[in-house]
């Protein structure tokens, strides 16, 4: 893996999927309220792309299902619960500090908002 | 934005044997499997798969939709490009899986390090690597005179 960057590159789905789960476990329906809160309705994920980016964020290692999962329901990560794993923990966190930096260099080139 | 600005572009890829191909891209390539569209009579009509940032679409070789696999029609006309860190590393995995190499990996006049290699369904995948970042006039004056 690139040493610089020791966690895989993360999508803008992805990335809301994982500061969904940093305050703990969710279900996938309450992914898809946060990212909307978050942004103000700005980014919406459609359960398509809630499923898809979970499926990814499985497969990279970065989230795990919870055991309280319904087992039996149909398969639908709306209903499915989810936490970050470790990795999962380290990647949100490097991404946040890149967004705070380029959040900060954007500021200093005059792009800040008055209103924020 | 324009509506008519395209998002991506996304191949679609027709083998027989869609749940061994779709097996292999995983253990060879690295692939992550994001979907799947199954028949009631188990038929795969597709299977999502995630390369990095890019999709590739699997279905099973269909030739009433005129879907028809590299092997039926004597090869493919297409080549698809993975780029990744470790193309070396990729491509032993790749044959390990059951890739056969075409053309072994080795440095590109255009700065590449870069090879070729054939799947067990007959899709052609060329392994890539930035490596010194040349210039477009760099690679034109390392351009070869004919191919």
């Amino acid at each position: 893996m690139d040493p610089v960057n020791p966690t895989p590159p993360l999508t803008q789905a992805g990335f809301l999927v994982l500061l969904a789960l940093a305050s703990g476990e969710r279900h996938g329906y309450a992914v898809m309220r946060f990212a909307e809160e978050a942004t103000s309705g700005r980014v919406r994920l459609p359960p398509g792309t809630l499923y898809r980016t979970i499926s990814r964020l499985l497969a990279d290692g970065l989230v795990e299902e919870t055991e309280d999962s319904d087992r039996d329901a149909p398969h639908d990560a709306r209903r499915r619960y989810y936490r970050l794993t470790g990795l999962g923990r380290l990647a949100v966190q490097g991404e946040a500090d890149l967004m705070a930096a380029l959040s900060s260099a954007a500021a200093r080139a005059g792009l800040r908002r008055s209103d924020s | 934005m324009s509506e008519q600005r395209p998002v991506a572009v996304t191949p679609h890829l027709f083998v027989r044997g869609a749940e061994k191909a779709v097996g292999f891209y995983v253990k060879a390539f690295g692939a992550a499997e994001l979907f799947r569209n199954t028949f009631p009579d188990g038929t795969i009509g597709f299977v999502e798969l995630a390369f990095g940032d890019g999709r590739v679409l699997i279905s099973e070789e269909a030739p009433a939709l005129n879907a028809l696999a590299p092997r039926t029609v004597g090869g493919s006309p297409v080549m698809l490009m993975i780029e990744v860190n470790d193309v070396d590393a990729l491509a032993e995995q790749a044959v390990e899986a059951g890739a056969t190499v075409e053309m072994p990996v080795e440095e590109a006049f255009w700065g590449e390090r870069y090879g070729v290699l054939v799947d067990p369904f007959g899709h052609r995948w060329a392994v890539s690597t930035v490596r010194e970042g040349l210039t477009p006039d760099d690679i034109t004056s390392r351009t070869p005179p004919k191919i």
